[in-house]
């Protein structure tokens, strides 16, 4: 069984380390891309091989010109089965490569742990008035930060808010190159705004806009 | 944050190629049973991945 990790352009050399159950990493050559796979003798869904999985991906970042991830439990009985998978793909593998080359994702999160003032409202009007103060938060973090961040991005996807003090949650694909600005954005905002938790991590290999890729099923 | 956004990332994203991932077994959902084990073991996970990074 062929356990897949994500696939790769330009692929300038394996990472050192083993894949999954401690089987090696191998490429697969598929359209333009490498596959990037290892043989494990039967699924594997331990945190242990979660992890690995992700350990591997983000290995290839940095020796590679675009990677396309795959999601965890992508597994294929043979050579022919991926490569069959992907030839099903639309739109290509070549195309999602191309859209990503260069580019890493950063995720950013704003979140306001502050108390409230005013006790937690006991009447209808009481708690959509909260609730509109809420709207109004999240429509000024989306002004003074996501458009900003989303004009130095290549793409970006922005999940909607849930319950909670998590006023903006955005995943940017940022060109490598454009790193630093992108940054000093972030780094702006949260300056500017001291009452507020921004949370910044990455670059992670574009996971989030690989599922693009989906085949209709 | 980043351990869980990188558990996150692996299960929840990516590419799709067969469409039918399954990850259930006896109909529990093992991303959801995965990240609460994860939140649990979390120390566990961080000496792995030191160990992988190394």
């Amino acid at each position: 069984m062929i356990h897949l990790y994500a696939f790769a352009s330009n692929l300038r050399a394996l990472p050192a380390q083993t894949g999954i159950g401690g089987g090696s990493l191998e490429t697969l050559a598929v359209e333009d891309a490498d596959a990037v796979v290892s043989r494990v003798p039967k699924p594997d869904v331990s945190q242990e091989a979660i992890l690995q999985h992700g350990l591997v991906v983000e290995a290839l970042v940095d020796r590679c010109d675009g990677v396309v991830p795959a999601r965890f439990g992508e597994r294929f009985a043979d050579d022919e089965a991926l490569r069959a998978a992907v030839e099903r793909l639309r739109p290509s593998l070549g195309e999602r490569l191309r859209d990503l080359d260069g580019c890493v994702e950063i995720a950013v999160r704003v979140v306001d742990a502050r108390e409230r003032d005013s006790p937690s409202p006991t009447d209808g009007g009481g708690y959509m008035r909260a609730k509109l103060g809420e709207l109004h938060e999240r429509d000024a973090v989306a002004e003074a930060l996501h458009v900003p961040l989303e004009r130095e991005a290549r793409a970006s996807i922005v999940t909607p808010p849930r319950a909670g003090a998590v006023v903006h949650e955005g995943a940017y694909l940022v060109r490598r190159t454009g790193l630093g600005s992108f940054q000093e954005r972030v780094d702006r905002y949260a300056g500017a705004h001291p009452e507020l938790t921004v949370v910044c991590t990455g670059p992670w290999a574009p996971y989030s806009f690989a599922a693009g890729t989906e085949v209709a099923a | 944050v980043t351990l869980l956004e990188l558990v996150d990332r692996v299960l929840n994203k990516g590419i799709v190629l067969s469409g039918d991932i399954t990850l259930s077994v006896a109909g529990v959902d093992l991303v959801y049973v995965g990240l609460r084990v994860l939140l649990a073991s979390a120390g566990t996970l961080d000496r792995l991945a030191n160990e992988g990074a190394s």
